[in-house]
């Protein structure tokens, strides 16, 4: 009951603040009639009422210096219609009537995308199965830059935590995009696109602050209090010259540990290490010009610090086999990193259009203290450079083609190993292709097909094929049919190509071994791995029922060959210290990265939008997923489960007053069989588990705006499967409370 | 479990009263929504362009702003210009499913055609289907004055603002007021 009076005061406090300050504003403003507002010079004008109010009066000069309130959803569902693959688009209405704190919470919202809190700062995203921290077939771009990272495959969540109110859409496409996108983009890709410093101008600040809160009585609760979520960020947006925007903006922010009632097996005492704090900053500048040039270039760095705790159960413990040390992964990552992007598009008056994006991106990524023990740190510096083209014209009246070619570089290095470690270590990769797709109306506004093929070449497997081909019926313009055949791969991480892991071990001298040799549980690196090649069967159909209830359903067929699974081998493996990594007892086995898997996925996902009444809007996602024996045996591995049945997402948000809302979003993920118990039932399952946020948010008046969150209200639970390598966190209830103001 | 549940409906029950309170707040006003202001300027449009005689038929015949595509206004066009008159033409709103050959001509009779985004693809079968007719076409497909459109609603920070290509308004005929240029960004072809 102490949490819970702890909730009421302070939710007391900020609401009599509130209350304060509404009660403080001019008389004029409040006292306003809902009638005409009349014309009004100023460029500040700010009318009472919204539903009633008649602007026809209001002088040229004031209409364009009203501040509006943007509606972001009609533009971009409209324009979904002529899709041909399962795209979900998160807009900025989505946005603020989420309490989501990181993109990951907002991704909770896309049908056949799982998100699982791994940790206060670890995520495990996939859409259409696969689901891990490290999921290495689903493409994450940043404005056009890939943020996927080769090394181990997959995307480091915490450090896309750029502030929510910079993204303009995110665009979640469910389904193989490498034809356009190239490698990784197999189960699907997720295109963040920021916000045009053109639409944010002015001053933006905003402070929020939030705190776990224990349902359960445990002497972790004595903890309670300790803050999570404090974000903080300022942005300014103005003119340098003629249709030449700039922006600057920071952010600030860090988080407790989650404080979990379950103990930490390495840190022991019962604090989970997985706070963070972090620093970010970033410059962008937009040119618009009348000649159909738009140029857009923008820089950022960060520097952040992220608790973890890695690969230790209780019976599994690290071994360094170059230090013959045992040690205990539980440290901080401190990452720091810098980029600088630029886009330039040029339009033409026919409608064709040229685009060209070039970007580099610097990370490096250091223990923010060496391990017990050790003199130095682990570090790993990623560079990245990409440069990309891209073509579109009409040949004619009935065909449209889009051609073009990418390069990207990928140079690290891995500094002061334990461990895990690779072999160079110095490695430079370039991934170059092109491609081309032709969209034919065959017949108009009822029948366009399109096909397409990237051709891509990496230094492990060499030239990949990545064919698609798409079919789109358009009845009418509320009613949209689309198939689609496409093949994508994934290709090999340098992590399963070239590092040796080494998860447990027995010491030199133990057992009879000799005093120089150790005998091991390893990841052996396999330098002709071959790429996942995943072949899609899509179908979708759109429907605007009424004006009020919008319909999005797809269903899939995956067949996927080629699939990295980790068998037992069994010999002698070169050690990183130079001699032979002896398997004594001849039963203790390594692990080696093989193409044996093979297996099928297949489900539907259904997207539903109503809003029944101007002010309440309400949507639905559902996805169900099945899958084969096949499926089940490829994962029978320590990374990724078959996926989830059953999946389901609600949203709420009821305009009660005007500018006060009422927001509710839940999430529900089925139960999750790491494999079938007849085969080996010691495998753990994952429970259910589900989320409920509940919110409100008002706009005070034209400049300030307050949110009041409570999320997670279900209780405390766990989202992904503790296994060798993955640690689960326990995800808590909290609450918090945010202030914004523009100008 | 009785306390588990009883706490859980504690939670839920104390959120939902802090709202309730939040609801008494008097100082909870609204800004004015993006169409709305969208209408206003359409409405204004109507003022300050000048038809051809032509075009707009004599006194009393109506003028007609039409909506071509999934219309964003809901109410807040019609509220706009319910029965308000300019020069003495009643104003009246018109909507058009999507851009078929079956509803050009119709298009052609409108004095001030509003293209929706649904409309994207089709801006330029729309504008070549609209050629010579005077029409004041109005839209927030990107790069509308590019493609030969008259009137861009664009959106700098959250104010909405005009961008017009008067070489294509005078193309159709119309003659567009300094006042109103004034306010919008005007758009300079090569």
């Amino acid at each position: 009951m102490r949490s819970l009076s702890v909730v009421v005061i302070v939710l007391a406090f900020v609401s009599l603040n509130a209350l304060v300050y509404a009660q403080s504003t001019p008389k004029d403003n409040t006292a306003q009639s809902s009638a005409t507002v009349k014309a009004d010079t100023s460029s500040e004008a700010q009318p009472a009422q919204a539903k009633t109010q008649d602007l026809t009066d209001v002088s040229l000069e004031s209409l364009t210096g009203l501040n509006v309130v943007v509606t972001s959803s009609s533009k971009k569902a409209e324009s979904l219609m002529d899709a041909t693959s399962a795209i979900f688009v998160i807009t900025q209405d989505d946005i603020k009537r989420s309490g989501a704190r990181s993109i990951p919470d907002l991704l909770t919202m896309v049908p056949g995308v799982q998100v699982a809190r791994q940790s206060n700062n670890e995520w495990a995203i996939s859409a259409r199965g696969f689901n891990d921290n490290f999921n290495n077939k689903m493409l994450v771009l940043l404005d056009g830059r890939s943020v996927y990272q080769p090394i181990t495959g997959g995307v480091s969540w915490n450090e896309l935590d750029i502030p929510l109110e910079e993204i303009d859409r995110i665009e979640v496409i469910r389904g193989p995009g490498g034809t356009l996108w190239g490698s990784n983009a197999i189960n699907g890709v997720i295109n963040i696109i920021t916000k045009d410093s053109k639409t944010t101008q002015g001053l933006y600040l905003s402070t929020s602050a939030g705190m776990p809160v224990y349902s359960d009585s445990s002497a972790l609760k004595a903890a309670t209090g300790l803050p999570v979520d404090n974000i903080q960020i300022a942005r300014y947006g103005g003119l340098l010259g003629d249709s030449l925007y700039y922006k600057v903006n920071a952010q600030v922010s860090n988080s407790q540990p989650f404080q979990n009632m379950q103990s930490s097996q390495n840190s022991g005492g019962g604090v989970w290490n997985d706070g963070w704090n972090d620093l970010r900053a970033g410059l962008r500048t937009d040119y618009h010009g009348d000649d159909g040039n738009d140029l857009s270039i923008q820089a950022g760095a960060q520097k952040g610090y992220f608790g973890y705790e890695r690969l230790t159960t209780p019976n599994v413990p690290i071994f360094d086999p170059v230090n013959f040390a045992y040690i205990n992964d539980v440290n901080t990552t401190l990452d720091q990193n810098v980029y600088l992007q630029g886009q330039w598009s040029k339009n033409f008056k026919d409608d064709s259009q040229i685009q060209v994006l070039a970007n580099y991106s610097y990370d490096n990524q250091s223990q923010a203290n060496p391990i017990a023990g050790y003199q130095s740190p682990v570090i790993t510096n990623l560079g990245q450079f990409d440069a990309e083209f891209q073509h579109r014209f009409h040949l004619n009246d009935w065909n449209e083609v889009t051609w073009g070619g990418s390069f990207r570089n990928y140079s690290d290095q891995f500094l002061n190993p334990v461990y895990w470690y690779y072999n160079p270590a110095n490695q430079s990769l370039n991934i170059y292709g092109g491609f081309v797709q032709d969209r034919l109306t065959l017949l108009p506004d009822l029948l366009y097909v399109t096909g397409g093929l990237k051709a891509e070449n990496n230094p492990y497997t060499g030239w990949e094929w990545q064919p698609s081909g798409h079919l789109l019926f358009t009845p009418d313009s509320k009613n949209s049919i689309w198939v689609a055949v496409s093949q994508a791969v994934r290709i090999p991480s340098q992590t399963l190509e070239t590092s040796n892991i080494y998860v447990s071990g027995l010491p030199p001298g133990y057992g009879g071994m000799p005093t120089t040799v150790a005998d091991f549980v390893a990841l052996i690196p396999n330098p002709s791995l071959k790429s996942e090649i995943l072949t899609a069967y899509e179908l979708g159909y759109r429907t605007n029922l009424t004006k009020e209830i919008s319909l999005d359903l797809a269903g899939f067929y995956n067949h996927y060959s080629q699939l990295v699974t980790f068998p037992n081998v069994f010999g002698s493996f070169p050690s990183p210290a130079g001699g032979t990594i002896w398997d004594v007892f001849g039963s203790v086995p390594e692990y080696q990265a093989q193409n044996t898997g093979t297996g099928d996925i297949w489900g539907g996902e259904l997207s539903a939008n109503w809003d029944p009444i101007q002010t309440l809007n309400l949507a639905l996602a559902y996805t169900y997923q099945g899958y084969d024996q096949a499926m089940i045996n490829s994962s029978n591995t320590e990374l990724g489960a078959p996926p989830p049945h059953n999946m389901v997402s609600g949203r709420v948000s009821w305009e009660a007053l005007p500018g006060w809302r009422l927001n509710g979003d839940c999430y529900w993920v089925d139960a999750t069989f790491e494999i079938d118990p007849n085969i080996n039932p010691s495998i753990p399952t994952l429970a259910p588990y589900a989320r409920l946020d509940l919110g409100t948010t008002m706009k005070l008046d034209n400049q300030l705006s307050l949110g009041l969150w409570a999320m997670d209200l279900e209780g405390t639970h766990t989202e992904t499967i503790q296994t060798l390598g993955v640690v689960s966190a326990q995800v808590v209830p909290r609450m918090f409370g945010q202030l914004t103001v523009q100008y | 479990m009785k306390t588990k549940f009883r706490r859980k409906t504690t939670w839920t029950l104390a959120t939902l009263g802090i709202l309730a309170f939040l609801a008494g707040i008097p100082g909870v006003r609204a800004e004015v929504s993006e169409y709305t202001v969208k209408a206003a300027f359409i409405y204004n449009f109507a003022k300050f362009v000048t038809w051809p005689d032509k075009a707009l038929g004599k006194a009393g015949s109506p003028m007609v702003i039409g909506v071509v595509g999934d219309d964003p206004f809901g109410s807040a066009l019609d509220d706009a210009v319910a029965g308000k008159s300019v020069d003495g033409h009643p104003l009246t709103v018109k909507r058009f499913d999507g851009f078929s050959d079956a509803n050009a001509g119709a298009l052609r009779k409108c004095h001030i055609l509003f293209i929706s985004y649904s409309e994207k693809d089709k801006v330029g079968d729309i504008l070549t289907a609209l050629k010579g007719a005077s029409v004041l076409t109005v839209s927030e497909i990107e790069k509308f004055p590019l493609k030969g459109g008259v009137v861009l609603f664009d959106m700098e920070g959250s104010k909405v603002t005009l961008e017009i290509n008067p070489e294509a308004a005078k193309k159709a005929g119309l003659e567009i007021s300094s006042k109103l240029l004034q306010v919008a960004k005007v758009f300079k072809s090569e």
